[in-house]
């Protein structure tokens, strides 16, 4: 049954999630026009500036509604997702769901791993869009004297070399780090929907103005995490930043007590908010 | 087993003035039809949404089929609302799709005829379709189950006259005479002769649960004459 449930919740997001990616596309597309304008290739190849005519301005403007366009989507699809989740549990079209042969566990893994998918295409999208208008950049900063690939491929190199320089000073560990990334990937979105879905649930707990009440679970508990993270973090680190040898350790050190902490609380709020959210559509259903 | 629903002190109150179902104690046998029948805010549709998982009780319990409300009942409970809970932009096909999915007991080419007989074209999004074919396509998604319990809560309100036989008539050639089909409504005069048994309900107190048969004998008179008289404002 999990199956099926989330193969109708793909179903029932897909259209709505491409639009979105599609809108990326366009904006990455006037993303990448906007570092067609002269502006660019005169900012880097002449001592002076020629000056700011009317493309310029276009490329300017194109480039701010870049950023405005994926700020947009991100937080489109953040909303979308967290209005299906409410729609579909909580308003009408919930006595559909509800009234299935699925268990409440069933129900809410299919919504958190279909959302979360979502956040981490998302994401990936956001990236691939970054890096096609990066390349769009140095494409035309240097073009005529480096192809792409001779600037990506010397990239990576130069990476290489700082990072085998660095490394050893910040006392870097290759596999802790991918490790990280592997969890920011994950469990992010994992953490990200579980907030959105548990504020949404923790809502229906009233028996009025139960959207109003999701809305002050989300900003509260916003606010809440945010305090106990500041303080946990400020009592870690100061324990661990009394044994530090040298400037590289302390940022070590700070960060990564910063990181850890922040992603521990994170998680342990997702998985809290995830029984809580169970508890709830289990033992205190309250269809309207 | 004879029984097919066993409630035992049901209560259902939203706060401490506002209580929708009052202690009931009832027990549904198998193979009748039976009218939920009460004025408004008398603790029909509360009751109804009990007995499928959608409102949790304060007090009390509901088994059918031998299991507590819960997954298990769901397979073997057909509901439909009082409301239109399909999605507007879902296909008559996707939702038999959707139905032929999760329950087990739904039929397909019952459905696809019921829609043929009442001219609905299942390639049709549902919110192109006007509140009453709405109302006819919940109910033959509901109607092409094979389920032990059939609860319909206001299942010809919305409806034409003319297709309101039809429903009946599906009603009734549509359910094996081992379940029970229980119908909650205000329109008694057009049930009236479906129906084998009634509970009258009122401010959540359970009234009367009695066979139809007994309303005529002992009384004279047609359900609809004597829920009238009970219920004379």
């Amino acid at each position: 049954m999990l199956g099926k449930l989330i193969r109708h919740e793909w179903k029932g997001t897909y259209k709505v999630g491409c639009l979105l990616l599609a809108c990326m596309a366009g904006a990455t597309f006037f993303g990448w026009l906007g570092f067609q304008g002269p502006m660019w290739q005169a900012a880097f190849t002449e001592s002076y500036y020629y000056g700011f005519g009317l493309l310029d301005l276009m490329s300017v403007g194109t480039l701010f509604l870049y950023i405005i366009a994926l700020i947009g989507v991100i937080y489109g699809m953040l909303i979308y997702l967290g209005v299906r989740f409410y729609r579909t549990m909580y308003t009408d079209e919930g006595y559909l769901l509800h009234t299935l042969p699925v268990t409440k566990h069933q129900v809410l893994i299919s919504k958190i791993l279909v959302s979360s998918i979502w956040i981490i295409i998302v994401y990936v999208a956001l990236a691939l869009s970054v890096f096609v208008l990066v390349a769009s950049l140095v494409s035309t900063v240097l073009a005529g004297e480096y192809t792409f690939a001779e600037v990506w491929t010397q990239a990576w190199e130069q990476i290489g070399e700082l990072w085998g320089l660095a490394s050893p000073e910040i006392r870097a560990d290759v596999i802790r780090f991918l490790l990280y990334l592997v969890y920011t990937v994950i469990a992010g979105p994992f953490c990200m929907i579980m907030f959105l879905f548990g504020a949404i649930t923790l809502g229906q707990l009233f028996t009025r103005h139960r959207v109003l009440m999701a809305i002050v679970f989300y900003i509260g508990m916003g606010i809440v995490r945010s305090i106990v993270e500041q303080v946990v973090q400020g009592i870690v680190a100061s324990l661990r930043l009394g044994s530090i040898a040298s400037e590289y350790d302390f940022i070590n050190t700070y960060m990564g007590s910063t990181w850890n902490v922040s992603s521990i609380l994170n998680l342990v709020l997702a998985v809290v908010l995830y029984l809580a959210s169970y508890q709830i559509i289990s033992k205190r259903l309250n269809m309207e | 087993m004879n029984e097919l629903v066993e409630i035992v002190g049901l209560t259902k109150a939203y706060d401490a003035e506002h209580v929708a179902v009052n202690n009931i104690t009832l027990t549904l046998p198998r193979g009748k039809i039976i009218g939920l029948l009460g004025p408004n805010g008398s603790g029909k549709t509360t009751l109804i949404k009990m007995m499928n998982g959608l409102l949790t009780p304060t007090q009390g319990s509901i088994k059918i089929n031998g299991c507590y409300v819960g997954t298990e009942t769901k397979a073997h409970v057909a509901y439909l609302p009082d409301r239109t809970y399909l999605a507007g932009g879902w296909k008559i096909t996707e939702i038999l799709d959707y139905f032929c999915d999760f329950y087990a007991d739904f039929s397909r080419e019952k459905a696809l005829e019921m829609l043929k007989n009442l001219n609905i074209d299942p390639g049709t999004k549902m919110k192109t379709l006007s509140k009453g074919t709405k109302e006819k396509v919940q109910l033959i998604l509901v109607m092409s189950r094979n389920a032990d319990l059939y609860v319909l809560d206001e299942p010809i309100a919305g409806v034409d006259p003319a297709a309101r036989d039809y429903i009946l008539r599906t009603i009734i050639n549509s359910y094996n005479p081992n379940a029970t089909v229980l119908i909650s409504t205000h329109l008694i005069g057009d049930i009236e002769q479906v129906l084998d048994e009634v509970i009258f309900m009122r401010y959540g107190h359970l009234v009367l649960y009695t066979s139809v048969d007994n309303i005529r004998e002992q009384h004279g008179k047609s359900v609809d004459a004597y829920f009238r008289e009970v219920f004379a404002c």
